[in-house]
């Protein structure tokens, strides 16, 4: 216990480890300043969430409508009075180019409008929306995804052989109306891009390289120090080792876990989503270009957080491979230009692959390819045609490097220390 | 006893040590032998860091490596070079080192003082060893190897860089030490062992050449070491039939210890045998070598 702690030390005693540290926090906090406009537009959408609730119904869109007709008249009150004019809805008002609002109206009113134009959108995207779910063909869509990546072949064929659970899951959906929940909506925010591609790719990617160096810099602390030959002769000995890598992973996944929390305590004050906790994070107004619904029925803290604990899990992942790395190389630098060498070759080997051979599918069930593409998580989606393809990953990954971490541990003990 | 059975160390296709026999019970040893005949990688076998080729080492008649860190805990190393951490004071090192050899917290407290004191540091204990001199560093090294109070102390060249009133100082404490433990020291520095070194051990071409008390090593040369004065301009001719193992000016002339084994003259004076001596004579191709 006492040599964990003087191993977890080390790293918080290194310049660099906290000067990134504090560089990335203060990154994530200007990815949320610099979308902060939408801000006011996603508290409205909560407050007709509070109003209506978030399940979509006959009584709700009964409710709304009432709303959403009122205010329309005294929009066309007050533009009657200004230019009079009156419109169906606000579509037409805005698409007038016969004047610039700003002209005629103060700053309060432009904000009424604002806000009724986005009810209205939200009135009449929720009445259609049982119709625009239904048009939807998940089979289409992977068809198109096929096409879209160039797959062929035996590829093709093994994707295809997944169409019977595409349905299935896209009938549940249809059936226990998941779709049919209030939401942020993507077209007009894009909060899921932002939290989970923009937020979340730079949280991985910045504690992926806070991992690696740490890693590194404690694996080969006492070769780097000169001290090696005092501390593997100790009573501790080579188990040294073992200990050095339990201090990466605590420190690790403290790193990630401070990077995390803050990021996303900045995230939610900022960007309300106070009634949309329980929601299924498969909503109609979730659905993006590239997915559109999730494997399982999550609503979206549970989706958050399935996402969070994958995000752990890659940590450890990555802790795991720089160990192995680290075990050989016994340079920290030389360990991290290495380690990138590998991510871009474990990435890039997938394009040589030929898109025929189901090998190339394959080459999507990598850590590299998780981190990339956090936003598609547990999304249903041709390519990763599995719904456990998170799952599979990481766990094949797992065994492997877990393997490779004992084999280290063992050739360790064994070996010359000159 | 610590029993070193007929060991082998190759470095990749070089072999450094050959059949090593040893046998060490407690007292003082000298590891004398010049640079590279492989003083430190014998060591670094007995500290169980590196393995060797052919062989085996014995504590006890266990294997040292299947003994672990039951063997490990019995052994205080003194690295010939070893890293320290430079934002640490030699006491935050010595407790990180007593974490490392599994000594309680509170042990170490009692201990690191005392042993900081032996190795008169106890003023620079708050002073970040950064800042500290060689001779100093290596005095927190010395008190590392004995801080889990070994019955193995290993020390690979512990005088290098110490000051003379320090050396004599270690050289007590050494022979101190050395009354219920197995003492071995490396050193290629003759005076450092002399003194106290129960046994010698001479290491030369990869093989033990002695393993002897200091008195019959030097017997081999009863007889054949002389001194001679002579000008300045004989010296050069002299040196071409005799292996000279010292030169000093004395008045304006030179005085010559050298070796000969025949045709021994009446007007050289023969003096009595020395460890350097017969370091020297032992290796003397090395040493002529290294004066052209
Ligand atoms: N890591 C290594 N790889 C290859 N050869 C090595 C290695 N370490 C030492 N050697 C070689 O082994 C031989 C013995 O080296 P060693 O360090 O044991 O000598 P030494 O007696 O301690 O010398 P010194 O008095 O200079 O400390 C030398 O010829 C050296 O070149
Ligand atoms: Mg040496």
């Amino acid at each position: 216990m006492r040599v964990l702690l003087y191993e977890i030390r080390k790293a918080f005693h290194s310049p660099i480890i906290l000067g990134l540290l504090g560089v990335f926090i203060a990154f994530n906090f200007f990815l949320i300043y610099e979308n902060s406009f939408i801000k006011d537009d996603l508290r409205k959408v909560n407050q007709f969430a509070d109003k209506y609730g978030t399940e979509i119904n006959d009584e709700m869109l009964d409710k709304m409508k009432q709303d959403y007709e009122a205010q329309m008249k005294k929009v066309n009150e007050k533009t009657n009075e200004v230019l009079s004019k009156t419109y169906e809805s606000m579509d037409e008002f805005y698409s007038d180019q016969s004047f610039y609002p700003a002209d005629h109206f103060n700053e309060k009113e432009l904000l009424l409008f604002n806000e009724i134009a986005l009810l209205e959108y939200y009135y009449f995207t929720s009445l259609h929306l049982e119709e625009s779910f239904q048009n939807i063909d998940p089979i289409a869509i992977a068809e198109l995804e096929i096409k879209q990546y160039g797959i062929s072949g035996q590829a093709a064929e093994l994707i295809r052989s997944q169409y019977g659970k595409f349905t299935e899951r896209y009938q549940e959906v249809l059936e226990n109306k998941e779709y049919k929940h209030l939401f942020p909506s993507q077209r007009v925010f894009e909060t899921h891009l932002l939290l989970f591609k923009k937020m979340f790719k730079a949280i991985l990617i910045e504690s992926l390289i806070l991992t690696v160096l740490v890693t590194a810099y404690i694996i080969n602390f006492e070769f780097d120090k000169g001290t090696y030959l005092i501390a593997y002769s100790s009573k501790r000995g080579r188990g040294l080792w073992g200990d050095k890598l339990r201090a990466a992973l605590i420190i690790n996944v403290l790193l990630f876990t401070f990077i995390l929390v803050l990021g996303l305590i900045a995230y939610f004050s900022v960007f309300s989503y106070k009634e949309f906790w329980h929601v299924p994070i498969s909503s109609f107004f979730n659905a993006g270009k590239e997915w559109f619904m999730s494997w399982w029925n999550l609503s979206f803290i549970e989706y958050l957080t399935s996402c969070i604990l994958l995000a752990y899990v890659l940590t450890i992942l990555f802790t795991m491979m720089t160990a192995i790395l680290a075990r050989y190389v016994r340079n920290s630098y030389l360990v991290f230009f290495i380690f990138l060498c590998l991510f871009g070759v474990i990435f890039a080997n997938q394009g040589i692959i030929p898109r025929s051979n189901i090998a190339f599918l394959l080459g999507y069930f990598t850590p590299v390819n998780l981190v990339l593409n956090s936003f598609v998580w547990f999304m249903h989606r041709a390519v990763t045609f599995t719904p456990y393809f998170e799952v599979i990953t990481v766990g094949v990954w797992f065994v492997i490097l877990l393997l490779g971490i004992l084999f280290c541990a063992r050739s360790f003990r064994k070996c010359d220390l000159k | 006893m610590l029993t070193v059975n007929s060991v082998s160390k190759d470095f990749g296709n070089f072999p450094v040590l050959q059949d090593i026999q040893l046998e060490f019970s407690n007292g003082v040893y000298g590891l004398l032998a010049p640079n590279g005949a492989g003083k430190t990688t014998l060591i670094k076998m007995l500290t169980t860091l590196l393995f060797p080729t052919k062989g085996e080492i014995l504590y006890e008649g266990q294997t040292i490596f299947s003994m672990g860190e039951r063997y490990r805990d019995l052994i205080g190393y003194l690295p010939q070079n070893f890293g320290y951490y430079k934002n640490y004071n030699p006491n935050q090192y010595l407790q990180y080192l007593a974490a490392l050899k599994g000594i309680s917290k509170q042990a170490a407290n009692e201990k690191i003082p005392q042993l900081l004191k032996l190795v008169a540091l106890e003023d620079a204990i708050k002073k970040k060893m950064g800042k500290f001199s060689g001779g100093m560093i290596q005095r927190v090294g010395i008190a590392q190897a004995m801080l889990n109070d070994p019955k193995i102390l290993i020390l690979d060249e512990p005088t290098a860089g110490l000051d003379p009133k320090e050396r004599v100082r270690f050289r007590n404490l050494l022979s101190d030490l050395a009354r219920d433990r197995i003492v071995i020291l490396s050193t290629h520095i003759v005076s450092d062992v002399e003194s106290i070194a129960n046994e010698i051990i001479m290491i030369k071409d990869k093989r033990v050449l002695y393993k002897d008390s200091i008195q019959s090593i030097c017997q081999q040369l009863d007889g054949k070491v002389y001194e001679i004065e002579m000008d300045f301009d004989q010296v050069k001719a002299f040196r071409k039939n005799f292996l000279s193992l010292s030169e000093r000016q004395d008045n304006g002339r030179m005085n010559i210890r050298f070796i000969a084994e025949e045709n021994i003259r009446p007007e050289w004076k023969r003096v009595k045998p020395t460890l350097e001596d017969v370091f020297l004579y032992q290796y003397q191709d090395k040493e002529v070598e290294q004066k052209v």
